[in-house]
């Protein structure tokens, strides 16, 4: 379980999120719940994407 | 020829927090208009939407549009109102961040409504932090980015 976690929201209001115990993170759009980093491990594949709204690879982790 | 935008950065899905966003980030310089179904855009065109922000001192306004997934996207001519918005992204120089632009549109949709999204962004993390029981924190970066610290109590 993360203890720490670090959620960069950029001038525009992108987000790049870092979690003790996980490190990646790209852009992921701040909507709801940070429970799929407090209770669990993130791959770094299930965060991808930069937020230029074009599909990307991978999933896009919604939080 | 429009040269209205959907802009959809954030996902806004809270109309209510967006309102407060929008006076305290707006600074008097702007209204949520709950249900209003037009907006003020190029050459006194009137567009439907589904909610509208109305700026002070312009003939233009930002209308929002709800899209099938519940969210709203932000709609404008992010051109002409770019520069002078209330929302503008803070700590970022226009003109340079419009040069390195490879959508000049899209650029001057993300610059208009920065601060706007980037506040509506942080409150909604740490309202959920909060229902967590965790502590957030706010710590001013670089180019005006804010970090959210979010520890166990």
């Amino acid at each position: 379980m993360a203890k720490r976690v670090l959620m960069e929201v950029d001038a525009f209001g992108g987000t790049k999120i870092s979690a003790q115990g996980y490190q990646g993170g790209t852009c992921i759009q701040a909507t709801a719940s940070f429970e799929s980093l407090f209770s669990k491990t993130v791959q770094p594949r299930q965060a991808v994407g930069d937020c230029d709204g074009r599909k990307d690879d991978g999933e896009r982790v919604r939080t | 020829m429009s040269h209205n935008i959907a802009l959809s950065g954030v996902r806004i899905t809270d109309l209510k927090e967006l309102a407060d966003v929008v006076r305290v980030v707006g600074q008097g310089q702007a209204r949520f208009m709950p249900n209003q179904k037009t907006f003020r855009t190029y050459q006194g065109q009137s567009p439907v939407c589904d909610h509208a922000i109305v700026l002070a001192g312009s003939n233009y306004d930002i209308g929002l549009r709800r899209e099938s997934d519940g969210s709203y996207s932000l709609l404008a001519d992010f051109t002409m109102i770019a520069h002078g918005s209330p929302f503008r992204a803070r700590g970022v120089d226009y003109h340079q961040f419009l040069r390195s632009a490879t959508n000049y549109d899209q650029a001057a949709a993300q610059f208009a409504t920065g601060a706007l999204q980037q506040e509506y962004a942080l409150r909604k993390a740490e309202e959920q932090a909060a229902k967590m029981g965790r502590r957030a924190t706010r710590i001013p970066g670089k180019n005006g980015s804010i970090t959210l610290e979010i520890m166990e109590r």
